[in-house]
């Protein structure tokens, strides 16, 4: 599928499993962690997830520019951040998660490691 | 179960029932034609199903004397098939408004293994039922889920229950004329929450439509969710009360309209946003999203952005203040 197309009517999410992130692209229904607990639970949501994984290290410069993550779900810590303004996702989440909402882009993006920045490769 | 040795044999035993009940001194009518024996034919692919249509009959006074005042074979051939295909599920079957129901629903070309498998879910869940008695749910709505998201119900009960109501809500409400009134909170931070302005509202009361490739979230018909977004509060359909810390306290709520027509058309679409990615209905379809906050909240892609930019009512869009 065409990469561009591909990212389209989605966010950009790092999941960070086991101390490594990965970058996800997909629709919102992806990212409500409540409708996926049973899945988190079993340690298979990931796995869900496969087809969404992109490697933004390799996109082209005009796909860098435009994309940024808006969503990171630490399934270690069991901690959703995000950045997206238009639903509340930092509410839809387990129990025993923590959802939180970051509304500057310059404070979310502290929460993200240097060596995940493939943005910052640009500057 | 074979459906027509079934019925012959159960209409065999009502007119033993009918003999039964006679002897018992309950109030039953064509009892002098009845046979006389108890002989009984079964159906050998299903023994057990003829006599549980009469256990049911002796068990259920109320059910037996409904069926006994029913005028004529056909009525009664209704009430049998319909008691067949509820078979599965003990406490419905000899419910007369079920089996009306679910005549109704035969009668309509319903697929009977739907019949069947919708009646079972309703026999477990007291919501389900309830809310299928109150008419808040029709089998429309419940079959759409079914078919597109059967893991909703076991994995968000309480989201499921709300998607099942705001589909038949929104059945129940097409009309071809008129407008609605749809809102979007937006923007409202500063910085970076500019390149979340979607839509931008012009002095004209026109609408831009800043990037179709993001998916475009909105609510319609009322401000009831704009109103939760940006105060926390509001009465949801499931009659829950929220009062929760804000999402999105400093949001701006743009209201604009927009034909009925293409609101009936957008709703009778509508998928749940629930595991969307592998509903079998999904084809780009708008997305009923955050079912048990209040209002009516969705979430469309770009070509139903692009149908809505072509089609709302231009001048009609403005900043609520």
């Amino acid at each position: 599928m065409n990469e561009q197309k591909r990212l389209s009517g989605g966010i950009l999410a790092l999941i960070i499993k086991e101390g490594k992130g990965s970058y996800y692209y997909g629709d919102n229904s992806f990212w409500l962690l409540d409708d996926w607990e049973p899945e988190i639970i079993r340690g298979t949501y990931i796995h869900e997830l496969a087809l969404l994984k992109v490697c933004p290290e390799e996109w082209p410069g005009e796909l860098l520019e435009k994309h940024r993550p808006e969503l990171i779900i630490n399934l270690d810590d069991k901690v959703l951040l995000s950045n997206y303004y238009d639903q509340a996702l930092e509410t839809r989440i387990p129990s025993d998660w923590e959802g939180r909402w970051i509304e500057s882009q310059d404070d979310f993006i502290k929460h993200i490691s240097t060596e995940d920045r493939f943005w910052e490769e640009l500057i | 179960m074979k459906t027509y040795p079934i019925r012959k044999a159960i209409f065999y035993l009502f007119f033993v029932l009918l003999s039964i009940l006679s002897s018992a001194h309950l109030p039953v009518e064509g009892t002098k034609t009845a046979p006389n024996t108890l002989e009984w034919h079964i159906s050998p692919s299903d023994p057990g199903c003829g006599k549980a249509f009469l256990k049911d009959l002796n068990d259920n006074p109320k059910f037996a004397a409904w069926f006994n005042q029913l005028s004529d074979q056909s009525a009664r051939d209704k009430v049998v098939e319909a008691w067949e295909v509820a078979f599965d599920a003990p406490s419905l079957r000899v419910n007369t408004d079920w089996l009306s129901r679910t005549d109704n629903w035969i009668r309509d070309g319903v697929d009977q293994a739907q019949i069947k498998k919708l009646l079972s879910e309703t026999e477990l869940s007291p919501q389900l039922r309830h809310a299928f008695e109150l008419d808040e749910i029709n089998f429309n709505s419940w079959n759409r889920i079914d078919r597109g998201s059967p893991s909703f119900r076991t994995t968000n009960f309480s989201g499921y229950l709300a998607t099942l109501k705001k589909m038949t809500r929104y059945d129940n409400t097409a009309s071809s004329t008129d407008v609605v009134k749809y809102y979007r909170v937006q923007g409202g931070g500063s910085g970076s929450a500019t390149s979340r302005e979607l839509l931008t509202v012009e002095p004209n009361g026109n609408l831009t439509f800043n990037d179709k490739s993001r998916e475009l979230y909105f609510s319609t018909d009322d401000m009831d969710h704009a109103i939760y977004y940006t105060t926390g509060q509001g009465i949801n359909i499931l009659g829950n009360t929220l009062n929760v810390s804000p999402p999105r306290p400093d949001g701006v709520i743009i209201e604009f309209e927009v034909p009925k027509w293409l609101d009936n058309q957008m709703k009778s679409e509508a998928i749940p946003q629930h595991r969307a990615g592998s509903n079998p209905l999904n084809n780009n379809s708008p997305q009923i999203v955050d079912p048990t906050q209040p209002g009516n909240p969705f979430g469309i892609k770009e070509s139903w952005q692009t149908l809505i930019e072509s089609n709302y009512i231009e001048g009609s869009a403005r900043i609520v203040e």
